[in-house]
Parts: structure tokens; C-alpha cells; sequence
């Protein structure tokens, strides 16, 4: 793709696709974020007393870690999110 | 049970329903169906937020911009983190998604096994009872003969018993019923009277000596079972004059304006007529087709085998299972003509008990466009409804009364059954509380919450039905027998 190059404040180049491409990243890595959080809220936790016995045990330690590994996606999408701002920052003001 | 699994609640309280039928194998509860399916729609969303951090993961080029290298490559490495982990909870929530699915079939196909095996072990005892009746004492008959075959002999010998003798008799039974009416609302007991009856034939070829495998083949091809057992009880009544079919007619009483369209299971049910009236039919009109109707039939009003002009009997309720041709089912069927009803308009049909029985019989009847049937402890297992009919048929496990048409090998409806044991809805002073309308209304509110699929489609044919349909009127019926049963 070919680009127009403009200039930074620091007087750099700055490579207008490449600030497109990262401010696209950023954007729908909230929107990602956004549809895990709904996505977790849907996950059906058991309810004490649902089912009892050992297979109701085994179903509920899987959900419940299941709901755990939302925490630690959320916590990846996040770092990624803040890279991708910081990415941002520096293409936009230093090329 | 599912699998090694004890299913309880859903209602805070252990009643659980228990859902099964409608072409699938799988038995479970609506909570087990509803997070299987809450499950899948996990596993599919992780599905889309994995193909669009796929594509994110393309966006950017990190040699494009040294400076910021630094920061796109950690951003890049968090991207490959999450998408590995949302490939590891979308795999969990398939997994669970398809266990609990498959719990259910197996507990569906447990059940069948454990119905089938209490099936033969019925018949073989039924059987062996009937082959050495000559030397067994007559007395241990009627438990294996199931309530109908219980209740035959006694209304005969009651009816030729002296009028103070009669009263005493029929004081004692109540009390007796007060003080056991807890057995007889007992699953265990719902379950053995539905064994019985399901027996009744292999006691008679044991009577025979017929070979035990000609008795199972002429059930398979239909000439003996439940209806030919029915029948053999009428024929027996006729011979003392009772439980003869008479002419029925039918009478409207009011009609009102309808209100509304029903908004869901215990709506339904809150329509079924429980005062004089024993039929109530509902119109719409839909523009440029013709109307439509919901029909609501209610359960039976009088206990006695014969002498009064009530057509919602036990005259009605033995024919009806025997034979169809019952006083009951006439009446609702002059009530449909009069409404104006014919072939050509489409109907909904609902009944509770009796009317359960007599929706059923008139949805197989052919005779007009049924478009869904919700029973509600109907005696209707051995009619034969086309499976194309949506059908929910709900049942407590303490009932007798669905117990008594024995086991569901006719049809094949959307099954909800339910203990409900100890609810305060079913635990009236009636003799059999867990058959009584308001117990069931507390069933069907339940359902109206229930998420499991086949419950949601019937849900859904109900719906549409009415979906575009503008109420017209509400009309009661109420029917009379012309001639008294045994008059």
C-alpha cells in the first residue's frame, strides 16, 4: 500500500497507514474486550445444591475454571490493548 | 438420576423438571438443558472473538515503525497469549457443553432400559400369577390388576350393598383415602400402578397358559395392551349395567369477550374451565384465513361409575381410553361444531385429567387441523397422536391418574414430568393432590421459565399460532348426558 508520509511534531516521519493500522488494532481489541466480558457474564456458574455427586463436583471445578481463564484472557487482551496505545503515542508523535 | 448424578432443585426447593421425548433420546432437567446450551453459545462466541483477534493479529507490521517497535511486538505477544487461551476456554466450554449433552442421552437410554427391564419383570410376574391363579388366592389379583381392574369388582359389590351399609362403606373409604393419601400420591406407587396396568394382558395369558411370547407379540401387534384392557373392564361393567356409552348434548352457557391471546403454560392452563362449564373454546381471527380456535377441555367432574348426567365420568374415562367413543369426547366435539368449527380451521387443544385424555383423542381423531396439544396429567399414553402434532405432555410423578393409561409407546410428546412431593401446591386436602389443577398450574409457571430446546420449539408453535391473531370471543360449553349411564 502506498502511504503519504506527514510530519510529526519531533519533526519525524510519520507513516499515515501504519498509525491507521495500529489506531484499527486498538480499536477493536476494545471491542474484543468488550465481547469477552459479555461472553463471561453468559458462562452458567452452578449454583450450590444444582446437582449433587461426584460428576456435579468435576462439572463444577471445569466451569469454575473455565471462569477463571476469562480473568487471565481479559488480563492478555489488556496488556495488548496498552502496548498497542503506547505503539500509538510513539508512531504519532516520533514516526 | 443422571448418570451417578442426583438431579434436585431448580425451584430452591428439589422439584426440578424432568424433560424428555419429542424424538430425542435425552432425558435430563431444564437447568441440566440450559447450561448444555448456555455452554454451546459460550464456545461459539470464544469461536468469534478467536477469528477476530486472528485478524487483529495481521493488522500491524512491526518493521514499520522502529521507534515503536518495541511496544507493537508486546502487544503482538499478548495477542498470541490470548488467542492460545481463548482457543483452550472455547475447547472447555465444548467439552462441557458436549458431556452434559451426553449425560443426558445416557441417562435417556438408562431409563428406557430400566423401564423396559421393570416392563418384563411386571409381565413375567403377572404372568406367573395368572398361570397359577387356580391355586393362588383370589384376593392377590387386584394389585396386579391395576387401579381400573382394582375399582371394577368393588363399585359392583357396592352397588348391591343396602343404602346405610353403602354410607358406612363410603365414610370408611374416605378416611381410609385421608390417612393413605400420601402413598397414594407416592411416585413409587404412581410408578407400580403403571407397571400393572402395562400387566393386565400376561395375567390373562397366564390364565390361559398361553405361551408368554404369544402374549408380548399380540401386545406388539397392538390386539391386546392398555385400550384392550380398558375394554375388557367396560365390557365386564356393561354386564351390571354400568360404564355403557349414552347420548350426550351439548349447551352453550356464555359468551364474553376474549381479552388477550395466552401469554405462556400456566395461562394456558388458568383457562381450562373448573365450574359448570366443561368445555371453553376461544376464537381469532387471522385476515384473508380462516379463524382459529383454542379449545380447553376440563378434567373429570364426577367420580361415580354410572347414574348420573355428567358426562366428564368414569363411563367417559374407561371408554375413552378403551375405545375413544366416550360421552366426554362427543360433547367437546358438538362444542367444536357449534363454535364452528371444521376441518378447514386450525386448533389448539388443552385439557387437564380427563381433558387431557379427550384433547388427545380428538387431535388423533383426523378429523380436524390440530396445531398443538398441552396436557396436563392426561391418562393419554396409549393414544396414538401423529408425531407431527406439537405436544407437551406434562406429568407429576405422583400421579396416578396419567399412571393408569401405563407406559408412552403411542406417542411420542415433549415429556415434562416433576415430583412434587411436599409442595405446598399438592398438598391440599384432596385425595390425590399431586393430580389437582393448581399443583399442575405450579408445574406450568415453572415451564414457562424452562430454556430447554424442546420445550422452546413447542413453546415456539404455540406462540406463532396466536402471533398474528386478533381475539374474538370466549365461549363455555356445558353437556349433559341425555340418558343416564345404567338408567
Amino acid at each position: 500500500m502506498h502511504t503519504t508520509a506527514t510530519t510529526a511534531p519531533a519533526g519525524a516521519l510519520v507513516d499515515p497507514a501504519f498509525l491507521h493500522a495500529l489506531e484499527n488494532q486498538q480499536r477493536r481489541l476494545r471491542a474484543v474486550i468488550e465481547r469477552v466480558d459479555q461472553v463471561r457474564g453468559t458462562v452458567p456458574l452452578p449454583q450450590p445444591g444444582i446437582w449433587r455427586g461426584p460428576a456435579h463436583s468435576l462439572y463444577a471445578s471445569s466451569v469454575e475454571t473455565l471462569a477463571g481463564e476469562f480473568g487471565t484472557i481479559r488480563a492478555r487482551l489488556e496488556g495488548a490493548l496498552a502496548a498497542t496505545r503506547t505503539a500509538v503515542s510513539i508512531a504519532a508523535n516520533q514516526g | 438420576m443422571l448418570g451417578n448424578v442426583s438431579m434436585t432443585t431448580g425451584d430452591g426447593g428439589g422439584h426440578p423438571l424432568i424433560i424428555s421425548g419429542g424424538g430425542s433420546i435425552a432425558v435430563g432437567t431444564d437447568e441440566l438443558f440450559a447450561a448444555s446450551s448456555a455452554l454451546r453459545s459460550v464456545s461459539i462466541e470464544l469461536g468469534i472473538c478467536l477469528r477476530e483477534l486472528s485478524a487483529i493479529d495481521g493488522l500491524v507490521e512491526t518493521g514499520r515503525a522502529p521507534r515503536a517497535q518495541g511496544s507493537v511486538l508486546l502487544a503482538e505477544h499478548a495477542i498470541r497469549d490470548a488467542l492460545g487461551l481463548l482457543a483452550r476456554a472455547r475447547n472447555t466450554a465444548d467439552g462441557l457443553h458436549t458431556a452434559l449433552d451426553r449425560s443426558a442421552d445416557a441417562y435417556g437410554l438408562a431409563e428406557r432400559v430400566a423401564e423396559r427391564l421393570s416392563g418384563e419383570i411386571a409381565a413375567r410376574i403377572g404372568y406367573g400369577l395368572g398361570f397359577f391363579l387356580p391355586t393362588i388366592a383370589i384376593g392377590a389379583l387386584p394389585g396386579l390388576l391395576g387401579l381400573a381392574g382394582i375399582a371394577l369388582p368393588g363399585v359392583v359389590a357396592f352397588t348391591l350393598l343396602p343404602a346405610d351399609q353403602r354410607s358406612e362403606l363410603t365414610a370408611a373409604l374416605r378416611g381410609w383415602l385421608q390417612e393413605n393419601k400420601g402413598v397414594l400420591s407416592d411416585p413409587l406407587f404412581a410408578s407400580f400402578v403403571r407397571h400393572a396396568v402395562m400387566s393386565v394382558d400376561d395375567v390373562g395369558a397366564g390364565i390361559l397358559h398361553a405361551p408368554p411370547e404369544l402374549a408380548g407379540m399380540l401386545g406388539l401387534l397392538g390386539i391386546t395392551g392398555v385400550a384392550a384392557s380398558s375394554m375388557s373392564i367396560v365390557g365386564a361393567g356393561r354386564g351390571v349395567g354400568l360404564l355403557a356409552e349414552t347420548p350426550v348434548r351439548t349447551e352453550r352457557v356464555a359468551t364474553v369477550p376474549l381479552a388477550g391471546v395466552p401469554t405462556g403454560w400456566d395461562d394456558r392452563a388458568a383457562r381450562i374451565p373448573r365450574g359448570e362449564a366443561q368445555v371453553r373454546i376461544d376464537r381469532y381471527t387471522v385476515g384473508g384465513q380462516p379463524d382459529r380456535f383454542e379449545v380447553f377441555v376440563s378434567g373429570t367432574k364426577d367420580f361415580s361409575f354410572g347414574g348420573g348426567a355428567e358426562p366428564w365420568d368414569m363411563t367417559s374415562n374407561l371408554n375413552g381410553i378403551a375405545s375413544g367413543d366416550a360421552g366426554s369426547v362427543r360433547a367437546v366435539e358438538q362444542a367444536m361444531a357449534e363454535a364452528g368449527i371444521t376441518a378447514e380451521n386450525p386448533v389448539m387443544i388443552t385439557g387437564h385429567s380427563q381433558g387431557g385424555l379427550v384433547a388427545a383423542l380428538v387431535a388423533s381423531s383426523g378429523d380436524y387441523d390440530v396445531r398443538g396439544l398441552y396436557t396436563l396429567g392426561a391418562p393419554a399414553a396409549d393414544v396414538s397422536v401423529p408425531h407431527d402434532v406439537p405436544w407437551i405432555a406434562v406429568e407429576h410423578t405422583g400421579d396416578i391418574v396419567p399412571a393408569t393409561a401405563g407406559e408412552w409407546i403411542s406417542s411420542d410428546p415433549v415429556l415434562v414430568r416433576r415430583d412434587v412431593t411436599g409442595l405446598p401446591a399438592a398438598t391440599s386436602d384432596q385425595y390425590f393432590p399431586a393430580h389437582m389443577l393448581p399443583a399442575y398450574r405450579d408445574t406450568a409457571m415453572l415451564l414457562d421459565g424452562a430454556t430447554e430446546g424442546r420445550v422452546l420449539e413447542v413453546h415456539r408453535r404455540f406462540a406463532d399460532f396466536t402471533e398474528t391473531a386478533t381475539p374474538v370471543s370466549s365461549t363455555t360449553y356445558r353437556s349433559v348426558r341425555t340418558t343416564p349411564v345404567g338408567g
